[in-house]
């Protein structure tokens, strides 16, 4: 009986033990996925919540409901991966031999990397919503809130979601005029690129739309520290911001374990070749989603994109035929900007967000980079088809390579 | 076995026949499901080619303008000239019919010949008009604009009499026109559901956002220096254009002095992007240099990422969007 051990039961994780468990025979592979608890989260729903528009139960699942019967579940912390014994240990001693690995154990972040942030006034006056536990406190902070500063910012790149903290500035803006309130907020976004949108045809098109907004903006800002107690954001070039409530993104790094099994560059991403998605050192481990170190985006759609090509690849590799270099960093996602409409962008390694028509050309219905309300339907729609289309590894009808169909160049 | 068991039994064997035959439907239709699943992927491929080649050839630009120009008619015209426009159709149409005759345009395309090639033609006093009389074509072109004159002052006559008649009609004419409004409701500005601006602040209509793409794109040059291409943003076109020399070049233009400390951050910000095909950022250059934040702000005060990566020749380290 072979083996094939899937770190993390998260969107990628779950998505290849469903895939693979089904496509290999029951008699000759054996399917385990290890997770430290049972809680599936649907993370683009974090967004929601801090507005009172989505509950914690209407994007949390039990992952063990979510994976095929015949897919072995652990729960419990993985000490570290022992790649030259080939095995995963447990914390506690118990070790789990691998044939093949899948490192699926996505990002985390790390508010204590920067001086002051989890100090005095954090999840008082500052924010992150990327943990359920924030989402929930900053909804309960915005009910409360009467008004004042707030600060959006970004402390680095790379980070899981890169629109979600425009999302969140756009969301936050119709919720402040629809409370008729947004006289009484300042909004400000301190982001450390060189302003909000950063790739010639999106700030071309969208440009003045923070403006438009009265969303001051503040690039090029550096986060050094956060003072609390004055409540000021300084960045390493001298600047400072004040703010009365910040809603921070993190620092984001890979998983401890993979750090901890001295597997992972040094913000701890698992290297692999980014068309391939296997090791370049140990051909026999594989990974997908926010956990590797490829230059695309760290979001649930390129951890689907990548299953595909991954689960083709295991099968190559499992039946000893060459890896096809196959994955091209395609990622797409809604970008919800506020009263009812969203933008929709798709991009690769090679090409930036282009407007045009998606998935079918001049039809849609969805539109790229564009505001639509079908834009946003869809959005609201896609939870549903996340449950019980995407995770049960079915087949979705798009290709996972970015076609230049339907796109105007 | 009392009575009262047998029924319980028989309701037992009812809905576990009920039940099998779920059973059996939902096998169907999840088989249905796998079968139609790489059938519909299929589909949407095929429909994909097919409708970016409409796309391409310009179908949907032409369909989204159509919506324009229709939207242009709508806001210009009321309901009510639509439907005069409608009553004089069919006179419209047998006027173009006359005008799209061969003999007819065949003149046109002869007349509009001889216009085109109206500045070739010699100055023409009273005498040389009158020697051109003696020409037989011109003749006969005087004869034919002579009767076209009669019959463009016979027309003029008729028309102005039918005006007598209308202006004798008025008084019936705008009872007509009372009664017709009464039936149609009161003519509001906001007819067909869209507000109608007057016609000056039609004529300025924005062009649709469909339109409105620009047509620059990542590594476009917006300025040539020396033979290197830049972008509007100020970096490299072509990385692999790169020299050590240029790079001293850029970095006195951003007003940085290239020494031994700088220079081994802008080599690993060319290497790091050669691997990776991505400018690094801030962190990235702290680990791969061993320098801490504060000291790479030291040594490149403006957004250091950004100011080293022009240097290296590479790409500004960007967001997706």
């Amino acid at each position: 009986m072979k083996r094939i051990v899937i770190l993390g039961a998260g969107t990628g994780g779950t998505m290849m033990a469903n895939k693979l468990v089904r496509a290999l025979p029951d008699d000759a592979w054996r399917v385990t996925v290890v997770d430290r608890d049972d809680v599936h989260l649907y993370q683009p729903g974090l967004l929601f919540l801090p507005f009172g528009d989505y509950q914690p139960q209407d994007i949390v699942r039990r992952r063990k409901h979510l994976l095929d019967r015949r897919v072995d579940l652990r729960l419990g912390e993985v000490e570290r991966v022992a790649p030259a014994e080939k095995r995963v240990v447990m914390r506690g001693g118990e070790a789990l031999p691998y044939d093949l690995l899948i490192v699926a154990t996505g990002s985390r972040i790390m508010p204590e990397q920067t001086t002051g942030l989890t100090g005095v006034g954090w999840r008082d006056t500052a924010f992150d919503f990327y943990t359920l536990e924030g989402a929930l406190a900053l909804r309960d902070k915005l009910e409360r809130f009467e008004g004042g500063r707030l600060v959006v910012n970004v402390v680095e790149m790379p980070i899981k979601c890169p629109v979600a903290p425009l999302e969140f500035l756009f969301l936050a803006e119709a919720f402040f005029t629809k409370r008729g309130m947004r006289d009484k907020v300042e909004i400000a976004y301190a982001t450390p690129l060189e302003g909000a949108f950063t790739k010639p045809r999106a700030s071309a098109a969208f440009g003045d739309m923070l403006a438009q907004r009265r969303i001051q903006v503040l690039g090029d800002f550096s986060v050094s520290e956060v003072d609390g107690e004055r409540r000021t954001l300084k960045a390493y070039d001298g600047r400072e911001t004040n703010y009365d409530l910040l809603v921070t993104v993190p620092t984001h790094g890979g998983s401890e374990l993979i750090s901890r099994s001295q597997m992972g560059d040094a913000s701890g991403w698992l290297p692999v070749d980014k068309h391939t998605l296997q090791s370049p050192t140990l051909e026999n481990v594989f990974a997908l989603g926010d956990a590797t170190d490829a230059p695309a985006s760290k979001a649930g759609a390129v951890a689907h994109f990548q299953s595909e090509v991954l689960f083709d690849n295991i099968l190559r590799f499992i039946g000893g035929r060459p890896l096809q270099p196959a994955f091209d960093g395609h990622a797409n996602c809604f970008i919800e900007t506020g009263y009812g409409k969203a933008m929709l962008i798709d991009f690769n390694y090679e090409t930036e967000p282009l407007p045009g028509r998606y998935p079918l050309p001049g039809v849609g219905p969805f539109t790229l980079l564009e505001e639509s309300a079908t834009n946003h339907w869809g959005k609201l729609a896609f939870r549903w088809v996340y449950w019980n289309v995407l995770l049960e590894g079915k087949e979705l009808p798009l290709d996972h390579r970015m076609l230049l169909a339907g796109k105007w160049s | 076995m009392d009575t009262n068991s047998t029924a319980i039994m028989a309701r037992l064997d009812a809905i576990d026949a009920r039940l099998a035959q779920m059973a059996a439907r939902q096998e169907r239709s999840e088989d249905l499901f796998r079968e139609m699943g790489p059938i519909i992927k299929e589909v949407m491929a095929t429909a994909t080619t097919k409708l970016d080649g409409l796309d391409k050839a310009g179908y949907f630009a032409f369909g989204r303008e159509l919506v324009t120009l229709s939207e242009r008619v709508v806001t210009g015209f009321s309901p009510a000239d639509v439907r005069q426009l409608a009553d004089a159709v069919v006179s419209i149409l047998r006027t173009v019919r006359a005008m799209t005759q061969p003999r007819v345009l065949e003149m046109a395309g002869q007349a509009s010949k001889v216009i085109e090639k109206a500045d070739e033609t010699e100055p023409l006093g009273l005498i040389g008009m009158v020697r051109a009389t003696r020409d037989d074509d011109v003749q006969k072109g005087m004869a034919v604009m002579m009767e076209l004159m009669r019959h463009v002052g016979h027309v003029a006559t008729a028309v102005r009499e039918e005006q007598k008649k209308d202006a004798d009609k008025k008084d019936r004419g705008a009872e007509r026109k009372a009664k017709l409004a009464a039936a149609l409701g009161p003519r509001r500005k906001g007819a067909l559901g869209i507000e109608r601006p007057g016609a000056a602040a039609s004529a300025e209509l924005p062009p649709p956002s469909a339109c409105a793409v620009p047509k620059s794109t990542s590594r476009e040059a917006a300025a040539v220096i020396d033979g290197v291409a830049f972008t509007a943003d100020g970096h490299m076109v072509d990385p692999s254009a790169w020299t050590q020399a240029l790079a001293h070049k850029i970095a006195a233009a951003e007003s940085v002095n290239l020494d031994e400390a700088r220079m081994p951050i802008v080599t690993f910000a060319r290497a790091d992007f050669e691997k990776n095909g991505v400018s690094p950022n801030i962190r990235r250059l702290t680990q791969g240099t061993g320098l801490g934040t504060k000291e790479l702000y030291a040594l490149f005060p403006k957004a250091p990422a950004r100011t080293i990566a022009k240097i290296a020749g590479i790409p500004k380290p960007a967001g997706c969007i």
